[in-house]
């Protein structure tokens, strides 16, 4: 053997923030595996103490520009829980209705936009707009239909207003639902068509198998997205009050975000998590894109979190009709816009989980008798993943250093971008530099 | 109908990032012209493309990182950044503006105008409000905008 590799990935794109890969190899021994992660701190968790129970959610929204329908929930849920705050069954609905907008906005984005580009041998977005005009315009379809369900319920297509402590300040309207319905029965084609290009690419994953421990929700009453309890697929099940001793969150010199465990080295969170926890909950749908991809659980496959991540949407689209036709069938109860719930503040600890798209989401407040917030948690899925990314990293490493540089490389960045890691959302300034 | 979106990227809890959101929000307060929207679309870079299929103008508001004084504006279009430069590789987000415009291009979809105006930044470290800096400019910068608004509608 004389296969010396150095591949040095600094700022992966296509991925949420920044994050390097660094792989040494001389004479066919690894010397170096790191998948680092270099974002600064965020300090969210300080940021939102003294501040009031109103505001936390919109605080938390800001902490992610695609997953901040779920910081939001998340967010709530931690606020009812502490305060003992009741919601209706028609806002839990309209809550799992925005969630499933969430997720197929996230996962649609990263498939379509991110990944594909990998399976096309593209690098960038943009080529298949000449390539494949028509496939791009089905994701784009697919993309706004998503961005218009969570504009329609939560006020704007990010960072949503009208989810509040209690419920909703204001309601989409029965016609605007039906309306809605009618969309989403009419994206059948569509994700038809997606699931046909993810097929005729999808021999682009390299083949790579890693056991490992997956950990999402998991519930009796359907594929868990908003409520749950927590379910591994090495140690079973536990309450969601149970967190910490979950997700174990420990500090590694490479990384400037934390790093988890729970049963082994490390484990994974997100659709693949999900998939392989909840997967006889599936609409039918959904799982016929299953089975045409061969995707049963227990899959330990990681880059088969793209594939999970489209047989997600469909059920997204899916579950998403028929909590519409539920919503329908017991009639709307008409609310006044601007609608504030009655809420008796109170000294107390709440926990909320909501599966967001990258995996299990957690926040955790303590609020003082004024109702302000004195202390806060939040474990964020892709700092769950980040030990996993690593693991697999030195497994696949180095089972494919006879191939050529560029492809390794290729490899390396595809894994990283399976998990669709969030690592930063935080900020979002563009760096200029003129023509001269 | 509305001809001319303004549209304000950026993230109110990383200090001078949020000056896109704070001058919608600050606009939201005053008359604006007839035909004109005022848009937050916070931190999601792709989202943006379906928004401008909307609009046959559009004035996009971000914090830039560019030579100059912080709080200084400038108004530009996408042809006049350097698209080999920084920006195309340095994007913090999911797809950077200036993908989110070509592809709207390609789609047909572009506005006819597309003007950005950026505000140089002096801390985008985490926290809630502007900069001492910025909030003193605040007034003149909005009042920029203002303009660029009236010539545009």
């Amino acid at each position: 053997m004389s296969n010396n590799v150095n591949i040095d990935v600094e700022y992966l794109t296509r991925v949420e923030g920044h994050g390097n890969i660094k792989v040494n190899a001389n004479n066919g021994n690894i010397e170096k595996c790191e998948w680092q992660v270099i974002e600064t701190p965020r300090f969210f968790e300080s940021m939102v103490v003294d501040h009031s129970w109103k505001e936390l959610h919109h605080i938390t929204s800001r902490i992610c520009g695609i997953c901040s329908i779920g910081h939001t929930l998340a967010s709530l849920r931690a606020t009812e829980d502490a305060l003992d705050i009741n919601i209706s069954h028609q806002d839990e609905l309209l809550r799992k209705l925005i969630l499933h907008a969430e997720n197929m906005q996230s996962h649609i984005l990263h498939v379509g936009y991110l990944a594909l580009p990998d399976l096309m041998g593209t690098g960038s977005v943009l080529p298949l707009a000449s390539s494949h005009p028509e496939e791009l315009k089905t994701v784009i379809r697919l993309h706004r239909l998503s961005n218009e369900m969570s504009a329609l319920i939560g006020g704007r297509t990010t960072h949503p207003q009208r989810l509040i402590p209690g419920g909703f300040s204001k309601i989409p309207t029965e016609k605007e639902l039906i309306e809605l319905r009618e969309k989403l029965k009419n994206a059948t084609n569509d994700l038809t068509a997606c699931a046909d290009l993810l097929e005729a690419t999808a021999d682009g994953f390299p083949e790579f198998q890693r056991e490992t421990e997956f950990i999402s929700l998991t519930s009796d009453d359907e594929y868990a997205f908003y409520d749950g309890i927590i379910s591994s697929t090495d140690t079973g099940t536990y309450p969601v009050s149970d967190y910490l001793n979950v997700t174990n969150e420990f500090v590694v010199d490479q990384s400037t975000a934390k790093f988890a465990k729970n049963n082994r080295e490390s484990y994974m969170v997100g659709a693949l998590a999900r998939l392989n926890n909840n997967y006889d909950q599936l609409a039918p749908m959904a799982k016929g894109v299953a089975e045409r991809f061969n995707l049963k659980p227990v899959n330990h496959n990681p880059f088969m979190n793209n594939v999970a991540q489209l047989i997600e949407v469909v059920h997204n689209v899916r579950d998403s009709i028929k909590i519409i036709d539920v919503l329908l069938g017991e009639g709307l109860e008409p609310q006044d816009d601007y609608y504030e719930p009655k809420v008796k503040v109170k000294q107390g600890r709440g926990i909320g989980a909501v599966e967001v798209p990258r995996g299990i989401l957690f926040h955790d407040y303590t609020y003082n008798e004024d109702g302000t917030c004195t202390a806060a948690n939040c474990v964020i899925p892709t700092n769950q993943n980040h030990a996993n990314i690593q693991k697999d990293m030195e497994k696949l490493a180095p089972s494919i250093l006879d191939k050529p540089q560029d492809e390794i490389k290729l490899n390396l960045e595809m894994l990283v971008r399976a998990y669709d890691p969030c690592i930063s959302c935080s900020a979002h300034h563009l760096d200029v530099e003129f023509v001269e | 109908m509305t001809t001319l979106g303004v549209i304000g990227i950026g993230n109110p809890i990383r200090s001078d990032d949020g000056i896109g959101i704070e001058l919608i929000n600050r606009l939201k307060a005053r008359q604006i012209p007839e035909g004109v929207e005022l848009l937050d679309v916070g931190t999601s870079g792709m989202n943006i493309l379906h928004h401008l299929k909307n609009f046959n103008k559009v004035i996009i508001i971000d914090a830039i990182r560019t030579d100059g004084e912080p709080g200084n504006c400038m108004f530009f279009t996408p042809d006049e950044i350097d698209k080999d430069g920084s920006i195309k590789t340095r994007s913090t987000h999911d797809a950077n503006l200036l993908e989110a415009l070509e592809l709207s291009e390609m789609l047909g979809e572009r506005p006819e105008e597309v003007i950005i105006m950026g505000i140089i930044p002096e801390d985008l470290t985490i926290g809630e409000g502007l900069s001492s800096k910025l909030k003193e400019k605040l007034p003149k910068i909005e009042e920029e905008l203002r303009k660029k608004i009236e010539e545009l509608t």
